[in-house]
């Protein structure tokens, strides 16, 4: 093995892949530590969303199926409050969301809320929460406008990738590194050997998830075949893909055929299964079209098997399976989402994922150490943005999230734009702790302050939702809600982590050059 | 294997590294997203020409230039002239995109 390695890595290509391993961290590490951080969260999005959403703490679903036309339909109208609504859709409640998620579009404007299995409307929750807030952050960045954040974070994946595979290159001693961690010596050899741990032992989890994650976008970021099949035309390439359908309004009004029915018949279809998103095209047209999805808690694919009805006569109007190529993509992309139903895989999705963030924070550390030591302990403007980008998108990131969560428990109920507010807050402060950051380097980024603030935040998010919501760990674990219950566990580890390290930090000396020995090894 | 570490010096004399860096980092960026690009149109063309169903053409190809993709930018890294690599990468990716619109055109005569 390692003499084939060695005549196919010769140490002038490891040589050539050393410069873009470095310049891609250092330029695109803070986004891929955001992109990493925030698809960690969204692993949880859903119990994040109990904790920050405490009206929706409803306890454990029904066994009982919801009854889309005795429970949603009355919902939908009183949502709509007398307006003609023109689109609709329901996501119905689960196991990881024991209320159902409503979403209209009126004549005059867009209108959502939340209910309960039976119907019952709950007050708004004032917070986009994880599913509406941190996990768009991960995969665009909130930019919708053009699909421009989709083409970032595409472009930073890709980078990546080639990160990872040059790393591969540069670093051929792959199996060595199982078993070297030396976390006794200098900082700087350990944090390379950090590096080289989570790269390594990680590696596979780290390049399925970063090439899956642009595969579910592809036809988007890299539209050549739909420009060369579809005239670029990506709505008719997903019809035909996904077997999706659309049709436009009629103008003639129509009622719309019973509901229940048509899922009974998805289900029959399906051989099995639940549904899990209902929608209404068109509604009270001629033309109108219900669409049901699938649940995709039980297999990895993605593919959520969308059967269209009429929504007039109910009879289905298409139910398309797609082809080996088009289901291999789903498969791919499921692998990414990860939306079966399966805890210990949960668990290693976030874990993994953090260890990303591991990787990207370690890479860029310790190019801040090497370029210390050739530049002194008094480095210059490049080196200190560096810093503060690390440093802003570390531990600045965890404040700004931490922080959002406070405010979501602190925040009264009754403001205008609460979501927004909550929103608002996580920029300020997040851009506040990077130019904090950028500010106070001198030798070293302000680590042990900011993680203090982590430590002191995840703390009070604790104690602010037993204040706010009653709900201690103990009455948790008596309600069995987990949910909480994980994500105040998470909080405290957060907490009591954050504290040790910013305690080691306080007592560390400052860096002297005597202690950053010449630069000895390859990278 | 011959690369970019052996032949620095070479190079050097020719551009300025300035220059010369710029134009790897663009053929790393533009140069390989076009050359997938070309991949995947010309891919997607020649699926569809063997009677693959067109989705299935288009999901392929693009999965394929995917895996390419990040290989092609590393390339660019690593080849000894850069000027190799901009003619590699820019110049495949313009032929295989002529050549996927002249497999459409090729394919709208025979094709229905």
């Amino acid at each position: 093995m390692t003499a084939k390695t060695r005549k196919l890595i010769s140490s002038a290509l490891r040589a050539a892949m050393l410069w873009p391993h470095t310049w891609a961290g250092v330029t695109l590490g803070g986004l891929l530590m955001l992109i990493f951080f925030m698809g960690s969260l969204a692993v949880f999005a859903s119990e994040i969303d109990r904790w920050m959403m405490p009206a929706t703490r409803v306890g454990t679903v029904e066994t009982v199926p919801v009854s889309l036309d005795h429970a949603v339909l009355p919902a939908v109208e009183k949502l709509a409050a007398g307006r003609t609504v023109r689109d609709w859709y329901v996501q119905l409640p689960d196991e990881r969301r024991p209320v159902m998620a409503l979403q209209l579009r009126t004549e005059t404007g867009n209108a959502g809320g939340m209910a309960t299995g039976d119907g019952q409307l709950l007050p708004p929750v004032g917070t986009l929460g994880a599913t509406y807030f941190f996990y768009p952050l991960h995969y665009s960045l909130h930019l919708r406008a053009g699909f421009i954040g989709y083409w970032i974070v595409c472009f930073a994946s890709v980078a990546m990738l080639a990160g990872l595979i040059s790393g591969v290159i540069i670093h051929a001693r792959i199996f060595k590194d199982f078993f070297t961690f030396r976390s006794w010596g200098q900082v700087r050899r350990s944090l390379l050997d950090l590096h080289n741990l989570a790269g390594v032992l990680v590696l596979p989890f780290h390049l399925m998830i970063t090439i899956t994650g642009i595969v579910i976008v592809l036809p988007i970021v890299l539209p050549a075949g739909v420009q060369a099949l579809y005239g670029g035309d990506v709505r008719r390439f997903y019809d035909d893909a996904l077997g999706n359908y659309s049709r436009p309004r009629s103008g003639i009004a129509a009622p719309l055929a019973p509901l229940d029915p048509m899922v009974a018949e998805a289900r029959r279809l399906w051989g099995g299964g639940e549904p899990a998103v209902v929608f209404v095209y068109n509604a009270g047209d001629a033309a109108s079209v219900v669409r049901i999805n699938r649940a995709l808690r039980d297999r990895i694919s993605l593919d959520v098997q969308p059967v269209f009805f009429d929504g007039v006569t109910g009879q289905v109007l298409k139910y398309q399976r797609p082809g080996p190529v088009v289901a291999t993509h789903r498969v791919l992309s499921g692998l990414h989402f990860a939306a079966f139903d399966h805890w210990p895989l949960r668990w290693l999705y976030f874990l993994f994922g953090l260890s990303g963030c591991v990787l990207i924070g370690t890479g860029m550390l310790y190019w801040m150490e090497k370029r210390r030591v050739a530049h002194g302990v008094k480095p210059g403007a490049g080196w200190r943005s560096v810093a503060a980008i690390a440093c802003g998108s570390t531990s600045g990131l965890l404040i700004a999230t931490l922080a959002m969560m406070a405010a979501n428990r602190l925040l009264p109920a009754g403001i205008p734009s609460r979501e927004l507010v909550e929103v608002g807050l996580f920029f300020v402060i997040w851009i506040g702790s990077a130019v904090h950051a950028a500010v106070s380097t001198r030798t070293d980024p302000p680590w042990s302050e900011q993680c203090t603030a982590v430590a002191l935040l995840a703390a009070a998010c604790v104690v602010l939702n037993w204040i706010t919501t009653g709900e201690h760990p103990i009455r948790a674990v008596a309600a069995a809600d987990w949910a909480v219950l994980g994500v105040d566990a998470v909080l405290a580890l957060t907490a009591a982590a954050a504290w040790r390290v910013s305690r080691r930090l306080a007592r560390r000396r400052d860096p002297e050059l005597s202690t950053l020995a010449e630069v000895t090894d390859h990278a | 294997m011959k690369t970019a570490g052996q032949s620095g010096r070479v190079e050097g004399r020719a551009a300025p590294p300035r220059l010369r860096i710029a134009a790897r980092v663009t053929a790393a960026v533009f140069g390989a997203y076009g050359f997938a690009w070309g991949l995947a149109a010309f891919g997607a063309e020649l699926g569809a020409l063997a009677g693959m169903a067109p989705a299935e053409a288009v999901t392929a190809s693009s999965l394929l230039a995917l895996v390419v993709l990040p290989a092609a930018s590393l390339w660019a890294f690593a080849v000894p002239r850069i000027t190799v690599g901009w003619a590699v990468l820019g110049g495949g990716g313009v032929l295989l995109i002529a050549a996927s619109q002249f497999a459409g055109k090729f394919a709208g005569i025979v094709g229905p």
